[in-house]
Protein backbone atom coordinates (compact mmCIF):
# COMPACT_ATOMS: atom_id res chain seq x y z
CA UNK A 1 0.00 0.00 0.00
CA UNK A 2 2.82 2.34 0.88
CA UNK A 3 5.12 1.42 -2.22
CA UNK A 4 1.99 2.18 -4.49
CA UNK A 5 1.14 5.26 -2.95
CA UNK A 6 4.63 6.86 -3.23
CA UNK A 7 4.43 5.85 -7.04
CA UNK A 8 0.85 7.29 -7.79
CA UNK A 9 1.89 10.62 -5.54
CA UNK A 10 5.29 11.19 -7.80
CA UNK A 11 2.84 10.45 -10.92
CA UNK A 12 0.57 12.80 -9.90
CA UNK A 13 3.32 15.04 -9.28
CA UNK A 14 5.01 14.67 -12.54
CA UNK A 15 1.35 15.06 -14.62
CA UNK A 16 0.61 17.76 -12.17
CA UNK A 17 3.75 19.71 -13.31
CA UNK A 18 3.27 19.64 -17.12
CA UNK A 19 -0.11 21.91 -17.21
CA UNK A 20 -2.22 24.61 -15.34
CA UNK A 21 -2.96 22.84 -12.18
CA UNK A 22 -6.94 23.13 -12.79
CA UNK A 23 -6.77 21.61 -15.78
CA UNK A 24 -4.13 19.29 -14.57
CA UNK A 25 -5.59 17.83 -11.32
CA UNK A 26 -9.33 17.83 -14.11
CA UNK A 27 -6.94 15.20 -16.25
CA UNK A 28 -5.33 13.06 -13.49
CA UNK A 29 -8.44 12.66 -11.84
CA UNK A 30 -10.10 11.55 -15.17
CA UNK A 31 -7.29 9.38 -15.80
CA UNK A 32 -7.42 7.65 -12.32
CA UNK A 33 -11.00 7.23 -12.68
CA UNK A 34 -10.34 5.12 -16.40
CA UNK A 35 -8.04 3.10 -14.29
CA UNK A 36 -9.59 2.40 -11.09
CA UNK A 37 -13.26 1.11 -13.59
CA UNK A 38 -10.37 -0.78 -15.33
CA UNK A 39 -9.02 -2.81 -12.15
CA UNK A 40 -12.12 -2.88 -10.45
CA UNK A 41 -14.12 -4.39 -13.06
CA UNK A 42 -11.38 -6.49 -14.26
CA UNK A 43 -12.06 -8.53 -10.63
CA UNK A 44 -15.55 -8.12 -10.87
CA UNK A 45 -15.61 -9.36 -14.30
CA UNK A 46 -12.45 -11.85 -15.11
CA UNK A 47 -10.39 -11.55 -11.59
CA UNK A 48 -6.66 -12.42 -12.79
CA UNK A 49 -4.90 -10.37 -10.35
CA UNK A 50 -5.02 -11.26 -6.71
CA UNK A 51 -6.44 -9.30 -4.07
CA UNK A 52 -3.39 -7.82 -3.07
CA UNK A 53 -2.44 -6.94 -6.82
CA UNK A 54 -5.91 -5.34 -7.09
CA UNK A 55 -5.51 -3.48 -3.46
CA UNK A 56 -1.65 -2.09 -4.77
CA UNK A 57 -3.02 -1.24 -7.80
CA UNK A 58 -6.43 0.55 -7.27
CA UNK A 59 -6.32 1.41 -3.02
CA UNK A 60 -2.71 2.50 -3.64
CA UNK A 61 -0.82 3.80 -6.50
CA UNK A 62 -4.65 5.40 -8.65
CA UNK A 63 -5.84 6.31 -4.97
CA UNK A 64 -3.43 8.26 -4.66
CA UNK A 65 -2.62 9.32 -8.28
CA UNK A 66 -6.18 10.88 -8.00
CA UNK A 67 -6.85 13.66 -5.20
CA UNK A 68 -9.95 15.42 -3.89
CA UNK A 69 -8.39 18.22 -1.63
CA UNK A 70 -6.59 19.90 -4.52
CA UNK A 71 -9.72 19.53 -6.29
CA UNK A 72 -11.83 21.10 -3.61
CA UNK A 73 -9.39 23.93 -2.59
CA UNK A 74 -8.83 24.67 -6.27
CA UNK A 75 -12.87 25.29 -6.73
CA UNK A 76 -13.00 27.17 -3.73
CA UNK A 77 -9.96 29.52 -5.09
CA UNK A 78 -11.66 29.65 -8.40
CA UNK A 79 -14.91 31.84 -7.18
CA UNK A 80 -18.35 30.46 -6.60
CA UNK A 81 -19.48 29.81 -10.32
CA UNK A 82 -16.21 29.05 -12.23
CA UNK A 83 -15.38 27.16 -8.89
CA UNK A 84 -18.86 25.13 -8.79
CA UNK A 85 -18.82 24.76 -12.32
CA UNK A 86 -15.35 23.17 -12.20
CA UNK A 87 -16.76 20.79 -8.81
CA UNK A 88 -19.41 18.98 -11.06
CA UNK A 89 -17.66 18.81 -14.05
CA UNK A 90 -14.89 16.94 -12.83
CA UNK A 91 -17.54 14.74 -10.92
CA UNK A 92 -18.97 13.96 -14.26
CA UNK A 93 -15.81 13.64 -16.23
CA UNK A 94 -14.66 11.00 -13.78
CA UNK A 95 -17.84 9.12 -13.87
CA UNK A 96 -17.45 9.13 -17.42
CA UNK A 97 -14.31 7.57 -16.80
CA UNK A 98 -15.15 4.45 -14.70
CA UNK A 99 -17.33 3.92 -17.26
CA UNK A 100 -15.32 4.13 -19.87
CA UNK A 101 -12.82 1.77 -17.76
CA UNK A 102 -16.18 -0.50 -17.57
CA UNK A 103 -16.47 -0.52 -21.14
CA UNK A 104 -12.55 -1.69 -21.55
CA UNK A 105 -12.86 -4.68 -19.35
CA UNK A 106 -16.06 -5.54 -21.01
CA UNK A 107 -15.48 -5.21 -24.56
CA UNK A 108 -11.32 -7.34 -23.66
CA UNK A 109 -14.08 -9.90 -22.59
CA UNK A 110 -16.17 -9.96 -25.64
CA UNK A 111 -19.62 -8.74 -24.07
CA UNK B 1 15.20 17.46 -0.12
CA UNK B 2 14.36 16.39 -3.69
CA UNK B 3 10.46 17.33 -4.27
CA UNK B 4 9.43 14.19 -6.02
CA UNK B 5 10.79 12.20 -3.06
CA UNK B 6 8.84 14.29 -0.45
CA UNK B 7 5.98 13.78 -2.71
CA UNK B 8 6.55 10.12 -2.74
CA UNK B 9 7.01 9.89 0.59
CA UNK B 10 3.88 12.03 1.62
CA UNK B 11 2.32 9.76 -0.86
CA UNK B 12 2.98 6.31 0.88
CA UNK B 13 1.74 7.86 4.48
CA UNK B 14 -1.21 9.19 2.87
CA UNK B 15 -2.27 5.66 1.46
CA UNK B 16 -1.67 4.10 4.44
CA UNK B 17 -3.99 6.47 6.73
CA UNK B 18 -6.56 6.22 3.65
CA UNK B 19 -6.41 2.10 4.06
CA UNK B 20 -6.93 2.42 7.66
CA UNK B 21 -9.97 4.93 7.48
CA UNK B 22 -11.37 2.92 4.57
CA UNK B 23 -12.52 0.15 6.30
CA UNK B 24 -15.36 2.20 8.08
CA UNK B 25 -18.63 1.42 7.66
CA UNK B 26 -21.61 2.83 5.12
CA UNK B 27 -24.23 5.24 6.70
CA UNK B 28 -27.80 5.16 4.64
CA UNK B 29 -25.30 3.50 1.53
CA UNK B 30 -22.90 6.20 1.84
CA UNK B 31 -18.94 5.41 2.18
CA UNK B 32 -18.01 7.18 5.66
CA UNK B 33 -14.62 6.33 4.97
CA UNK B 34 -14.28 7.85 1.40
CA UNK B 35 -16.22 10.87 2.83
CA UNK B 36 -13.80 11.54 6.20
CA UNK B 37 -10.88 11.25 4.01
CA UNK B 38 -12.05 13.82 1.65
CA UNK B 39 -13.28 16.17 4.16
CA UNK B 40 -10.63 15.99 6.66
CA UNK B 41 -8.02 15.80 3.71
CA UNK B 42 -9.82 18.87 1.94
CA UNK B 43 -9.81 21.07 5.68
CA UNK B 44 -6.09 20.12 6.15
CA UNK B 45 -4.69 21.15 2.53
CA UNK B 46 -6.71 24.47 2.55
CA UNK B 47 -5.43 25.41 5.57
CA UNK B 48 -1.65 24.30 4.29
CA UNK B 49 -2.35 26.32 1.14
CA UNK B 50 -3.66 29.18 2.87
CA UNK B 51 -0.67 29.37 6.05
CA UNK B 52 1.73 29.60 2.63
CA UNK B 53 3.39 27.18 4.60
CA UNK B 54 7.45 26.86 2.98
CA UNK B 55 7.95 24.56 -0.56
CA UNK B 56 9.31 21.82 1.10
CA UNK B 57 6.42 21.05 3.86
CA UNK B 58 3.61 21.65 1.12
CA UNK B 59 5.33 19.04 -0.88
CA UNK B 60 5.45 16.48 1.63
CA UNK B 61 2.74 17.05 3.57
CA UNK B 62 0.42 18.82 1.35
CA UNK B 63 0.84 16.98 -2.39
CA UNK B 64 2.29 13.90 -0.54
CA UNK B 65 0.58 13.52 2.16
CA UNK B 66 -2.95 15.17 2.14
CA UNK B 67 -3.26 14.64 -2.06
CA UNK B 68 -2.64 10.73 -0.95
CA UNK B 69 -4.88 10.61 1.79
CA UNK B 70 -8.54 12.09 -0.19
CA UNK B 71 -9.56 10.08 -3.21
CA UNK B 72 -11.04 11.16 -6.31
CA UNK B 73 -11.10 7.69 -8.20
CA UNK B 74 -12.43 5.48 -5.28
CA UNK B 75 -15.44 8.10 -4.42
CA UNK B 76 -16.31 8.20 -8.39
CA UNK B 77 -16.05 4.37 -8.80
CA UNK B 78 -18.42 4.10 -5.57
CA UNK B 79 -20.59 6.67 -6.88
CA UNK B 80 -20.32 4.92 -10.19
CA UNK B 81 -21.75 1.35 -8.70
CA UNK B 82 -24.94 3.53 -6.74
CA UNK B 83 -25.65 4.99 -10.78
CA UNK B 84 -25.22 1.00 -11.61
CA UNK B 85 -27.40 0.13 -8.98
CA UNK B 86 -30.15 2.67 -10.20
CA UNK B 87 -30.02 4.01 -6.62
CA UNK B 88 -30.12 7.66 -7.53
CA UNK B 89 -31.29 9.23 -4.16
CA UNK B 90 -28.33 8.11 -2.51
CA UNK B 91 -25.90 9.09 -5.54
CA UNK B 92 -26.82 12.33 -5.21
CA UNK B 93 -26.51 12.24 -1.38
CA UNK B 94 -23.19 10.99 -1.94
CA UNK B 95 -21.69 13.50 -4.87
CA UNK B 96 -23.41 16.16 -2.63
CA UNK B 97 -22.15 15.25 0.96
CA UNK B 98 -18.14 14.82 -0.88
CA UNK B 99 -18.43 17.99 -2.63
CA UNK B 100 -20.15 19.92 -0.15
CA UNK B 101 -18.22 18.32 2.55
CA UNK B 102 -14.97 18.94 0.86
CA UNK B 103 -16.12 22.92 0.55
CA UNK B 104 -17.15 23.29 3.76
CA UNK B 105 -13.52 22.04 5.06
CA UNK B 106 -11.81 24.10 2.62
CA UNK B 107 -13.93 26.58 4.48
CA UNK B 108 -12.70 25.74 7.45
CA UNK B 109 -9.26 25.99 6.55
CA UNK B 110 -9.34 29.10 5.70
CA UNK B 111 -11.24 30.44 8.29
CA UNK B 112 -8.76 28.89 10.95
CA UNK B 113 -5.55 30.22 8.83
CA UNK B 114 -7.04 33.65 9.62
CA UNK B 115 -6.98 33.81 12.91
Amino acid sequence: MAAGGFCGAVLRFLADAQVSTLIGTLLVNTIGCVFMGIFMYESIYIGVFSRRTRLFFTTGVIGTFTTFSALTVESFQAGAVTGTAYLFASILFGLAGVLAGRHIISYQRGI
Amino acid sequence: MEPALLVGLGGAIGAVLRFVVSKAPTARGIPLGTLAVNVLGSAAFALLVFTREPADLMYFIGTGCLGGFTTFSTFSYETFRMLENHDYYTMGANILSNAGGGILGVLLGYGISLL
